[in-house]
């Protein structure tokens, strides 16, 4: 079998003891449900946790249940995950782009707060893929215009900011259970809170009874994976940070690639490898990503095109967008997560090195 | 299904993942999923969903050139649906049966009805008039009723219901011959197991995954 590299995580939990969780269960699958929802409320250090078919739909739930009636907007970043402008659309809400700081690339809370009008129904603030956005400001800002928040944090499972867990922070947080992520459920996602009225109406939600929403459970085998891949994260963790090194090792000597670095401070998950072309490299960050798909490395350009170069079928508006304008053609995301090996990274890096002197 | 017979079925199908050794979407399983239920039913296209609710709001959604919605029955999910999908109420209306839909479809506005019903009388013949209408019908995967009657004509089964499976196991399929149609439902359902991309109205993750499509190839494969 050929092996694919690719940006996903993979992580494949132990089959024997996921045999054994079902066995252990005897058929109660609402049991295993209940369990992961459970385990989740205790690792993120929450008062409630939400389980859904999907991250998507999570956020749409999410979005639906917290928006303020009165506004029609959601404010949120286009450097971003590339369907989340859908998100807005399912939650009958017209998505208002905004910029984001230069350093972290995350929603930036400054742009948020000159976003803010009367139409505001709802600030969806996104922890980008390496560290975390600023969660205090946004918060902050949140609080004293009166406008909800939620977060978008599917990529943020196992980090830490200022020491507090994510999915602790209690306005409404959004994790994904997708293959690619931290947590393989395969499929699913879940919502925590510490909010209770909102946690209730999210398993309302859930279930397709609350006004307007459809039944959205999570599978109950998805469950069961995703319980027996929260019970092996240490391992997982510590694969991705070996990996994280060794491209920090490997790129150590080629300052045409700047690898963007997760905080040692905090706890983080070293998940997701990603890279910036400096202004002086000999190579387009577009051409370099060509080349390695054209050799079999599932690089990716890393949140391209932003959501508000995209044509979308719905309304949409933007506002000063001039940072992420300037770095939306310089990110790269590398193959990380359990497939790829120490060997791999050194033949991805040589191959790099090697494209860079053909230049 | 007792609990033993339900444990080994999963276990069968986790142990398939694993040979497979492939997790995430439109793999090995869900390719052979479509393409046999697609072989079994004689349509040409197949389009696996992770649930019915979100396989209905692609269903009504791709759809993207309707006036009106009718539905015939009282489906109490489309309202749920259209307003997810921002339409006003105004657009949807139930009737009884095809003939008192079809006054209303000859207004030129409205082209696509949804049943899920038996009971819907007589139904127009190709050729007719209305026969140009869209039709969404939710049915057994073994009884396309109103097939024959539409020339766009939309398949959707609810697989818990088609197995009579009692556990929360989702998953639908929308069948239909129109390849240009079913290719909108594979680009809102998510970018993987596409064959082009197409402009929808928006995308909704409904990626029916290769548990889900092990678990019901092998009701399938048990009810050829």
């Amino acid at each position: 079998m050929v092996k694919t590299l690719s940006t996903s995580n993979l992580y494949e939990p132990n089959k024997e003891k996921l045999l054994s969780v079902l066995q252990r269960f005897d058929g109660d699958l609402n049991g295993i449900v209940g369990s992961l929802e459970e385990a989740l409320k205790n690792y993120h250090e929450t008062d409630f946790c939400v389980l859904f078919s999907t991250g998507f739909w999570a956020l749409v739930a999410a979005a639906r249940i917290k928006q303020k009636q009165e506004g029609s907007e959601v404010i949120m970043p286009s450097f971003t995950y590339r369907r989340l402008a859908d998100v807005a659309f399912w939650a009958g809400l017209t998505p208002v782009f905004v910029d984001v700081d230069p350093v972290s690339l995350a929603i930036s809370p400054k742009a948020v707060r000159n976003a803010v009008s009367s139409e505001t129904a709802l600030i969806l603030a996104v922890h980008p893929i390496v560290g975390c956005c600023d969660i205090e400001k946004i918060m902050e800002i949140s609080e004293t215009s009166n406008v909800p928040v939620i977060f978008d944090a599917v990529e943020s499972v196992h980090e830490t900011h200022g020491g507090k867990r994510i999915g602790s922070f209690g306005p409404g947080e959004v994790f994904s259970l997708h293959t690619s992520k931290l947590l393989n459920g395969m499929e699913g996602g879940y919502v925590c809170t510490n909010d209770r009225e909102f946690s209730d109406k999210l398993g309302l939600y859930k279930d397709g009874a609350l006004e307007g929403s459809l039944p959205l459970r999570i599978d109950p085998v998805h469950a069961l994976f995703a319980l027996q891949s929260l019970e092996e994260i240490d391992q997982n963790v510590r694969h991705n940070k070996i990996i994280f090194d060794a491209y920090d090792a490997q790129l150590a000597d080629f300052p045409q690639l700047k690898l963007l670095r997760f905080e040692e401070a905090e706890q983080c998950a070293y998940k997701n490898i990603v890279a910036e072309v400096v202004d002086d490299a000999r190579f387009t960050r577009d051409a370099l990503v060509v080349y390695l798909n054209k050799n079999g490395i599932m690089a990716r350009s890393h949140y391209s095109p932003p959501l508000h170069d995209k044509n979308h079928s719905f309304a949409t508006r933007e506002k000063g967008l001039v940072v992420t304008n300037e770095m939306k053609s310089k990110f790269i995301n590398l193959p990380c997560g359990q497939r790829v090996s120490e060997q791999d990274v050194a033949d991805i890096c040589d191959m790099i090195r090697g494209f860079s002197h053909e230049q | 299904m007792n609990s033993k017979k339900l444990t080994d079925n999963i276990t069968d199908v986790i142990e398939k993942l694993y040979a497979n050794n492939y997790f995430t979407n439109h793999g090995p399983l869900a390719r052979e999923f479509e393409k046999t239920i697609a072989q079994a039913t004689g349509f040409r296209n197949a389009v696996a969903i992770n649930s019915f609710e979100i396989a209905l709001l692609i269903g009504v959604n791709a759809h993207s050139d309707t006036g009106s919605l009718i539905s015939i029955g009282d489906d109490k999910r489309l309202p749920n649906i259209l307003k997810l999908s921002g339409n006003n109420a105004s657009c949807f209306e139930n009737h009884k049966n095809f003939e008192s839909a079809s006054q209303v479809c000859s207004d030129g506005l409205s082209k696509l009805i949804y049943t899920s019903g038996n009971d819907c009388g007589t139904a127009p013949e190709v050729g007719d008039e209305n026969s140009n209408v869209a039709l969404i019908e939710h049915c057994n995967y073994r009884n396309f009723q109103y097939r024959k009657n539409f020339e766009h004509y939309v398949a959707i089964v609810n697989l818990k219901e088609a197995f009579d499976v009692d556990y929360d196991f989702e998953g639908a399929v929308l069948f239909c011959d129109d390849d240009v149609l079913a290719e909108k439902f594979r680009n809102m359902r998510s970018s993987y197991g596409i064959n082009r991309v197409v402009g929808v109205k928006a995308t909704c993750n409904g990626r029916f995954s290769e548990f889900q499509a092990g678990l019901y190839l092998k009701y399938v494969q048990a009810n050829l």
